[in-house]
């Protein structure tokens, strides 16, 4: 009795199964990417996350870095009374603000709305309240956002909405 | 009522078919290699390192060599190891 199992499978045959493999390990990370994207993940909420903005020595006095804090835009200024780091989504109506320096303001372009740099304090404009402070750490000349300095306010901005 | 039926006969046979189903093989690893490097790449990136023009530039890059590699895979497969078509029309 013959038991041997065989079969034979063609080159063609074999080229189509590793190409479908490869299809398949392609729509596997699309769709991982996809999904992080959907769903990113975060730090607890209010936990000190401790993102690296940049290094010291990049950010001299009087010039800005931009970077992204809990999904939202945000920026980093380094004024003459040190580092300070605000959201800079403008709470009026979403727009995004940024530094302009012959006035020395963040400066929201959609309705002409000002920001003190040291506080995030609204200078003018319609801005109903100021932009949310992050605190900022410089660790090994690396300068360190942290967290939220009031998450709660945070929290009631709706252009903030899933950031505090 | 025209009804075609597309049947294929052997494959190619012979050094230079070997050699591009060889070709096929390596282009495929290099392939699945690309792949996993530009996922790597968008899955393991902060956010910070994602928006920046240098990491657009590499995974667009990166995109461009995996459509090259699945072209030559294609070539190859189509010019190196398949057979001559043979078309048969029922009618």
């Amino acid at each position: 009795m013959d038991d041997k199992i065989s079969f034979t499978i063609t080159r063609r045959k074999l080229t189509e199964i590793l190409m479908g493999l490869v299809a398949l390990f392609f729509a596997g990370g699309a769709l991982a990417s996809i999904l992080k994207y959907l769903w990113p993940a975060t730090a607890a909420k209010g936990d000190s996350v401790e993102i690296k903005i940049a290094n010291a020595d990049e950010v001299p006095t009087g010039s800005v870095r931009k970077f992204m804090f809990n999904g939202k835009a945000a920026v980093l200024l380094h004024m003459p009374a040190g580092f300070r780091a605000f959201g800079s989504v403008c709470t009026h109506l979403g727009c995004i603000s940024y530094w302009k320096e012959d006035e020395n303001i963040l400066f929201c372009p959609c309705h002409l709305g000002k920001f003190d740099p040291n506080t995030g304090a609204v200078i003018s404009g319609p801005p109903p309240s100021p932009l949310p402070a992050i605190d900022v750490v410089v660790k090994e000349g690396a300068v360190y956002a942290l967290k939220w300095r009031d998450p709660e306010y945070v929290k009631t901005i709706s252009f903030y909405a899933g950031a505090a | 009522m025209h009804i075609e039926k597309i049947e294929y006969g052997p494959e190619k046979e012979g050094f230079w078919s070997q050699v591009a189903f060889g070709l096929i093989i390596l282009l495929t690893l290099v392939a699945a290699g690309i792949t996993g490097m530009i996922f790597l790449k968008i899955l393991s990136s902060d956010a910070q390192i994602a928006s920046t023009r240098q990491f657009i530039e590499d995974v667009g890059k990166l995109f461009a060599y995996l459509l090259f590699d699945l072209a030559a895979i294609i070539y190859l497969y189509v010019k190196g190891l398949l057979q001559d078509e043979y078309v048969t029309t029922l009618e």
